[in-house]
């Protein structure tokens, strides 16, 4: 074999390897990716750092066009709040509920964390093997329920789940029951 | 046979088969010129006043204005001292200017305010052109962070302006500045890259909330 073939060769050896090496590795994406941990309503998710309970004690989601908050406010909208019943504890080291979000039929919405005076349980601490418990709510569309077919809570104790734990939960498919005015129930801490 | 020309005429022709190159080459600088023109009104800064290029759309109060992520449509402004419990001016005798807009999330994710105040600017009077100090959700008074998808959420823009800038009467223009989704190597997809879409002008400055 002269030397022209060996060089010719290696050089396709060495394409062919480069381009199975570029086939076989991950997207930056999948690398980074969350670590799901999926979960029944009522039933208790753990990762890293976070232990939840979705829906706890048969509790319902609930939807309102007013929100009575503990200080004597009320926040409205020209849409639809979501109340998600969550119990929700850290694992290994103080933590928040620093992520929380509702996929509904593919459309994400952050939790309304804002105009809440801070009462929701997106602003609670979190301690290690003490459940809190409280509500995550969140402001939809007023037509973004009609005839959705998939809703998704996603919850972590990290703003940016990746390379982390993230509890998701499908939820059960409106309709939901609906007050006109609701209240926001205080955070309360539980030890299991 | 050719018809003959008179004499008279046939120098003018020579005279002109003489300098043709001349002429030839004054008519293609014409029409470069005015080829020049036309591209200058219909892409540049028309305006010498102002510097308002001319694809920016130029809407009224109450128009809305739709770019690939927002549709924005600014109603008023006033002027007042105090949000109560809410946000106050930083420094005695200053106002804060306070845009009412109704803004709406095209996309199916929400857009979060904190980086980027929806791309709305004020100017006229003096007013800072740049991102809002505040966005307050109208309903209640209340600070707002992010909007969610598909609702329409009725902001007010609020900026702290130095004493005597703006008065009840002073007419604003209002600058809203689309993005667009883009992404630089190593990097995920963001909206940035932006680019001037519309001017409200004039919104009139009311004395108060309405």
């Amino acid at each position: 074999v002269s030397a022209r073939a060996r060089t010719a060769a290696t050089v396709a050896v060495l394409l062919a390897a480069t381009w199975a090496v570029d086939r076989l590795s991950a997207d930056d994406e999948v690398i980074v990716a969350p670590m799901v941990v999926r979960a029944h309503p009522g039933e208790r998710a753990v990762g890293r750092n976070i232990s939840a309970v979705v829906l706890p004690e048969r509790q319902q989601v609930r939807t309102a066009t007013e929100l009575a908050l503990p200080d004597g406010t009320t926040v409205a909208t020209p849409g639809l709040l979501i109340v998600v019943p969550v119990r929700v504890s850290a694992v290994v080291e103080p933590a928040s509920l620093r992520h929380a979000e509702l996929v509904v039929d593919g459309v994400r919405h952050t939790a309304v964390d804002d105009r809440l005076g801070h009462g929701d349980l997106t602003n609670a601490s979190l301690s290690p093997g003490i459940d809190t418990v409280g509500q995550v709510i969140f402001e939809v569309a007023p037509t973004t329920l009609d005839g959705a077919t998939a809703v998704r809570l996603e919850i972590a104790t990290t703003h940016d789940p990746r390379l982390d734990s993230l509890v998701t939960v499908t939820l059960p498919t409106p309709p939901y029951s609906h007050d006109a005015k609701a209240d926001l129930t205080r955070v309360t801490r539980h030890v299991p | 046979m050719l018809p003959s020309v008179s004499g008279s005429l046939r120098r003018r022709l020579d005279d002109l088969a003489t300098h043709r190159p001349v002429l030839v080459a004054l008519w293609g600088a014409a029409a470069l010129l005015a080829l020049a023109c036309l591209i200058g009104w219909l892409s540049g800064p028309a305006d010498a006043a102002d510097q308002i290029p001319r694809d920016v759309a130029r809407l009224q109060p109450g128009q809305e204005h739709r770019s690939d992520e927002l549709a924005v449509t600014v109603h008023d402004a006033f002027v007042t001292d105090e949000f109560p419990g809410q946000l106050s001016v930083s420094e005695p005798g200053n106002h804060l200017v306070a845009v009412r807009a109704t803004v709406e999330v095209l996309l199916d994710e929400p857009v979060h305010l904190v980086d980027d105040v929806a791309g709305i600017h004020v100017a006229g009077g003096g007013t800072p052109d740049g991102d809002a100090d505040a966005v307050l959700y109208a309903g209640s008074g209340r600070w707002i962070e992010s909007l969610q998808p598909h609702l329409p959420y009725e902001l007010l823009l609020v900026w702290e302006v130095a004493p005597d800038v703006v008065d009840a009467g002073t007419e604003l223009r209002v600058s809203l500045w689309d993005r667009h989704l883009t992404s630089d190597p190593g990097t995920t997809e963001y909206w940035g890259d932006h680019t001037w879409g519309a001017l409200v002008m004039p919104v009139p400055v009311a004395a108060g909330p309405a």
